[in-house]
């Protein structure tokens, strides 16, 4: 998440840049530093934050209930089946995975479900409990599980491919944009400042920025949208 | 106006909260407008600022119809992850009723209170009545249709030779969703990628604006 922050300090600082550049006003400037600075530490910084964290748990808890099941089948032991489930843990996971290695693994397991917080990890869940009391095979009992989670596994990789896709996409296109008003100040240099003796062409310019800062956030909420069921522990709670 | 409120409490939005921006955008709006006149005597910066308050309102209210159509998505996309679930507590030889209690569970509110009325008319009524009933709410043919096929399953659960019909029309919805989703978000992000398109033509304006009035500022000079 270090990144994402000296992203966010870069954009900001350069954005304030560019102000600066096409106003020839500090206080411009600076008033865009503060506005992008702020958005990106107070609002963008925690959905990327929250996005990046659901993803990695929909990542480890599918990679969590296919190891488990297929250990499970074989060696038909929680425990071992457990340890198996969580060895390509992400390093929040392992840490979550320390907080708990007081509890017995049956804890364990019912504990990670307000972890994960997905509906699928309660129907593994209930799957278990199933196969607990009544026995049998657990791959057949599972399989319409399994195809569950790797649907929602594919989905969340599909759409993560296509959101970077997107973001490329989205700061070329503004990039561009930037080098076109960039250009206009440098290439026309003294008509250009013909112009910024206008106040309508200051307001507009300043409209600009601030449609880029808007077009921005809308694109980040898109962006950090994951179709995933979730479970409501948390409503039941 | 009316039908503007309706729709707003039947999106579950704040009634309060929605009229208070929009009057607080209008009124900042025009107060901008006349200020901005004030200060800099330009007729065009106040039509400009008025026109995007009007904008602005416009978006806002037309929001509503978009908020209703993702919410009834949202709902159906929800019924169908649900059902995935339901089939898989019928595979484990749980029956249709106890299934349908389980998977209640899972739900948020609005699929819940669907869900809840479903099984109490289910208790009062056996016939296929209260599935069709639950269908009919989604206004979706193939609902419909899979909701016959679970009242089918009632008697003889996986047994039934209707399961199969079940799960064929449920694995068609299930890839069909997931599918939709993904594309979901590509046009919305492809939208937002259009917004860079919509910069390029304010700078456009800035630009023909600024050249505007410098030629105009030379022609006054001669």
């Amino acid at each position: 998440m270090k990144i994402v922050s000296v992203i966010g300090l870069i954009s900001a600082f350069l954005l304030a840049i560019i102000v600066y550049l096409t106003t020839n006003n500090y206080i411009f400037a600076l008033v865009f530093l503060f506005i992008f600075l702020g958005y990106f530490m107070v609002i963008a910084y925690k959905m990327i934050k929250k996005y990046l964290s659901r993803k990695q748990r929909c990542h480890d808890c599918y990679k969590f209930i296919n190891s488990f099941l297929i250990t499970m089948s074989v060696k038909e032991s929680l425990t071992e089946s457990f340890s198996s489930g969580t060895i390509n843990a992400s390093l929040d996971f392992k840490n979550e995975l320390s907080e708990l290695e007081n509890m017995v693994v049956e804890d364990r397991i019912i504990y990670l479900r307000r972890y994960f917080n997905l509906a699928i990890y309660k129907m593994f869940l209930n799957v278990l409990n199933i196969y607990q009391e009544q026995g049998g095979n657990i791959l057949s009992m599972s399989e319409s599980l399994m195809h569950e989670s790797t649907l929602v596994e594919e989905s969340v990789n599909k759409s993560s491919n296509i959101g970077i896709k997107k973001l490329t996409e989205f700061l070329i296109l503004w990039i561009l944009t930037f080098f076109v008003l960039l250009f206009m100040r440098f290439g026309m240099k003294e008509f250009y400042l013909n112009m910024l003796n206008n106040n309508m062409f200051i307001v507009c310019l300043l409209i600009f920025f601030l449609f880029f800062v808007l077009s921005f956030h809308l694109f980040l909420i898109n962006f950090t949208k994951l179709a995933i069921k979730e479970d409501n522990i948390n409503e039941e709670d | 106006m009316k039908k503007i409120k309706e729709r707003i409490i039947s999106l579950g939005l704040n009634l309060k909260k929605e009229i208070s921006i929009m009057i607080i955008v209008f009124s900042v709006g025009i107060l901008c407008s006349l200020g901005s006149y004030i200060l800099t005597k330009q007729l065009l910066l106040l039509i400009v600022i008025i026109l995007l308050t009007i904008g602005f309102e416009f978006i806002y209210i037309n929001r509503y119809k978009s908020l209703e159509e993702k919410q009834k998505r949202d709902i159906e996309n929800e019924f169908i992850s649900v059902v995935s679930f339901f089939k898989i507590y019928l595979k484990n030889g749980m029956n249709v009723y106890t299934s349908l209690k389980e998977v209640s569970s899972f739900v948020s509110v609005k699929l819940k209170e669907r869900f809840d009325q479903l099984i109490i008319d289910i208790d009062e009524d056996k016939s296929v009545e209260p599935f069709i009933k639950f269908a009919k709410k989604f206004n979706t043919l193939i609902i419909e249709q899979m909701m016959i096929s679970i009242y089918q399953m009632v008697d003889e659960g996986i047994n039934s030779p209707y399961f199969n019909q079940f799960e064929t029309i449920l694995s068609s919805l299930s890839n069909e969703m997931h599918q939709k989703n993904l594309y979901t978000k590509e046009t919305s992000l492809s939208n937002c990628c259009a917004s860079a398109l919509i910069g390029a033509a304010i700078l456009i304006v800035l630009i023909t604006l600024g050249v505007v009035s410098v030629i105009g500022e030379m022609i006054n000079g001669l």
